[in-house]
């Protein structure tokens, strides 16, 4: 059964309120992919990074007289993917692109640098070691800025 | 050694004109207020200078180079995380006052 409704007219001050609260919530949802900060994300990149740079340490010639060995690199490798995975399934858990994009790019960055290690089986001199570093730290300070740039933060954008 | 040290020993002619500006761009670059892009060149000058010296070789500055690229992915994703922070901080204090005042008055 169709009931008829009587047109009411709505005074614009009014409609302007409505349109205004419209707005701000259209806006509001247009943020919703980006998610608030997460101390869990914060800590799994930063314990990356130290791993990664430990692995360039690791790597590189020292006091030590014993041979390079490549199954060394390799288990230095695999723990460090097993920790790339972990946090890609939480960021994975948390439904946010824009974090899950940065782990892929940093998981690019350690097979950019696994591989430049394969092609040389040796030790690195320390100038080498020090430009690796360099990009490697460079690459997951943007991350954590990112993550540090999150509403409810508990840590300093850099 | 500075980078013009660096950058006086390519004797081609034909080089001059790219490396005038090659110079120009980067020490533009060194002064820039972005503090990622004031890093980059940073690290390009302090990888150049260690080529120059025969410290490192083309790999590793082409393996810098390529981490870099990687690093202004990472960082576009984070300056677009920041926008949208601030956004949406603006936004929800917007809302809120909206709901205090505005509703209150219609």
């Amino acid at each position: 059964m169709l009931v008829s409704v009587p047109w009411k007219c709505v005074p614009w001050r009014a409609l302007r309120g409505r349109l205004l609260l419209l707005a701000l919530g259209l806006c509001l949802s247009a943020c919703a992919l980006v998610g608030g900060y997460s101390a869990r994300a914060h800590e799994q990149l930063t314990g990356l990074k130290a791993a990664h740079l430990k692995l360039i340490d690791d790597q590189t010639e020292g006091p030590r007289e014993r041979a390079w060995q490549a199954d060394r690199l390799d288990q230095a490798a695999s723990a460090l993917d097993l920790r790339f995975r972990e946090a890609i399934e939480f960021a994975n858990s948390l439904d946010d692109p824009l974090r899950r994009a940065n782990l892929g790019l940093l998981r690019q960055v350690l097979a950019a640098d696994l591989t430049y290690l394969r092609e040389r089986p040796r030790w690195l001199r320390e100038p080498e070691a020090q430009l690796l570093r360099e990009g490697t730290s460079l690459a997951y300070e943007r991350a954590i800025r990112g993550e540090c740039v999150r509403e409810g933060s508990a840590c300093r954008a850099r | 050694m500075n980078i013009d040290q660096v950058l006086d020993t390519l004797q081609d002619k034909a080089l001059a004109q790219v490396k005038a500006e090659f110079a120009a761009r980067l020490k533009e670059a060194l002064r820039d207020d972005d503090p990622f892009v004031a890093q980059c060149a940073e690290q390009v000058q302090h990888a150049l200078v260690l080529l120059h010296l025969g410290q490192v070789s083309r790999a590793e500055v082409d393996l810098l180079l390529h981490k870099q690229q990687l690093a202004a992915r990472i960082e576009a994703h984070s300056a677009s995380i920041e926008r949208q922070a601030r956004l949406r901080r603006l936004a929800s204090g917007l809302l809120d006052m909206a709901v205090d005042v505005v509703v209150k008055a219609l």
